[in-house]
Parts: C-alpha cells; structure tokens; sequence
C-alpha cells in the first residue's frame, strides 16, 4: 500500500488542522475544571467567615486553601455524604488538598490584600456567588482575565498602569 | 467545500463551549462598612462572627446545633451561661486548645460528629481576651431573677 503524496499532503493538513484547534483550546477557553476531592459544601459553612479558611485574603497577596487538618479541627468524623475514605485522604493531607480555581500568570502580579483589604471589596465581586453553592464548582464563577480586570480598574478609577499588575 | 464546513463547525464547537464556561464579569461589590466596636466586648462579638463561633453555638449563643450523641443532649452547648462555669482563664485555655474529644450519651453509640476547635496559633492574644470580655458578657442580666 504505497503512500502517495496526495494523501501525505492530506495527513499532514489534518494534523495541522488538530494543532490549530488545539492552540485555539488553550488560548482562548478558559483552564480546564478543577475537580476537588471532596463534595465541600461552601453553603453550609456561610456562618465562617472566609478569611477564616482562606486566610491571607485580608491582608496577604494570596488568599490560602485550608489544610485537610483544618478541617479536621471541627469535623471529628466524615462529614454527612462523604465517604469515609475520601474524607481519610483530605483530614490526614499535610498539605492543602483543595484544587485552585484561579491561576494567576508567572508576569502577574495580584494582590488580595488591596482589593480585599484597602480597596474593601467583596469577595462575591471576583468569585460570584461561590459562598452559597452547595456542591464544587468546576471553574470560578466569574471570569477573571486582563480585560475583566481592566473594565473593572476603569470603572472603579483606579490605575491602568501596566506596572500596577505587570512584573 | 467539505471541508470549509467542518472547519466553520469546528470554529461554532469552539465559540459555544467559550460561551458557556466564560463565567461572568466582575461586579465590584462593596463590603458593608463595618463600624468599628469601641468596647471589648464589642470587638469579642466581631470575633465571635470572624471564627464562626455562630455556625455551632448559634448567633445569639443559644447553641443548639446538632452534634448527635454528644454528651449535652445530642446539641451543640450554648455559650451564654460561661461566665457560671468558666473563670476568664479557664474560657481562654478552652478556646485556645479546643475540646478534641466530646463526650458521647451513649457511651457506645457513635462518635459525635463535631468538636470544639482550638484556636492556639490562630487567633491573636487581643482577639482572644475580647472574645472572653464578650462570652461573660451574653450572661443573661435577668439570669438571678429565675433562680428565685
């Protein structure tokens, strides 16, 4: 079965075509969603501040994910609906086992500290309404990227700077 | 012509999928400006929220939350009467170390599912001495009037 060269050519614009769309994926749909090891419950624990889990978001650059030990501080046993095994693997993690929903860009720079913290912002404003659902989320809520940052710094005022977020 | 069909799919496949999992834009949403408590104890109940303290022992420090078996009626404890219990000392050490162990109504029913959180590294020396002033604080005023 000798290949000819009309069927190279149309191999190769095929595989071109895959890599094409393939590019296209990764640049302009958002990250891929983020699975977290345990159905957590965000509803259910509205009576916490976030900061208390999330520490850092009053007054750091990152906002933290708890350690499965933290949540261990309350939970003695598996909580309702999570099975007993999952729940091992999230109570005994030494690090955090939760999935970012975020990723922040090696030339960025954010800080939570002056949106949170000196520019008194809601967390809801950049996360939705994330607080108040009852099962993970897939992806953040709202879409956070340069030019959703910029209509917000031009609304608000505030600096466009590149400086201001650019490493 | 084919294949400028598949392409077009392709590119709609692509514009649908961005549609769906773009999320929406930001919305700056002010934070409720807070005012600033001037006693201790109105610092205490800030912390009080802060910690979730409310999530178990209730916004008004009746307790009640469920803790199946737990030794004090099957109930998250309420925290108004501390003050008949605990000296400041006492209520600090408890806050600070936590309670890890509750114990169970049925001593061989099943381990209740909640237990008190320490707070040692966490919370600040400040929050904690508030905290305490705002605990003694929910004593009900009328408390000695029932027992007569």
């Amino acid at each position: 079965m000798a290949l000819t060269l009309r069927s190279v050519v149309s191999g190769a614009s095929l595989v071109a075509f895959a890599l094409g769309v393939a590019l296209v994926w990764m640049l302009v749909l958002p990250p891929a969603a983020a699975f977290q090891p345990i159905e957590f419950n965000h509803a259910k624990h509205l009576p916490i501040a976030c900061v208390t889990c999330h520490t850092g978001v009053v007054d750091g650059a990152r906002a933290g994910l708890p350690a499965g030990l933290f949540c261990a501080k309350c939970h003695a046993t598996a909580p309702a609906a999570v099975g007993e095994d999952d729940w091992a693997r999230v109570a005994q993690a030494p690090a955090s086992p939760w999935v970012a929903l975020t990723r922040l860009p090696a030339h960025v720079r954010f800080s939570h500290q002056r949106h949170v913290g000196a520019g008194q912002l809601e967390c809801a404003s950049c996360h939705g309404d994330i607080g108040t659902r009852t099962a993970p989320v897939p992806r953040n809520p709202v879409r956070l990227d340069m030019s959703t940052c910029l209509a917000c710094h031009r609304r608000e005022n505030v600096t466009e700077d590149c400086a201001a977020c650019h490493r | 012509m084919k294949r400028a069909g598949i392409g077009v799919a392709v590119v709609l496949l692509v514009v649908a999928a961005r549609t769906q999992t773009r999320g929406s834009d930001p919305v700056p949403l002010r934070a409720a400006v807070v005012q600033e408590a001037t006693t201790p104890e109105g610092r205490g109940a800030l912390v009080y929220a802060r910690y979730g303290c409310a999530m178990c022992h209730g916004e008004d420090g009746r307790g009640g939350f469920p803790n199946a078996n737990s030794e004090t009626d099957g109930k998250v404890p309420g925290v108004v009467f501390v003050k008949e219990g605990y000296t400041p000392d006492e209520l600090r050490r408890l806050i600070l170390n936590g309670k890890s162990t509750i114990g169970r109504t049925d001593a061989n029913g099943p381990q209740p599912p909640f237990r008190m959180p320490g707070w040692s590294g966490d919370m600040t020396r400040p929050d904690l001495d508030n905290l305490v002033r705002y605990l003694i604080s929910l004593y009900p005023k009328d408390a000695g009037e029932k027992w007569r």
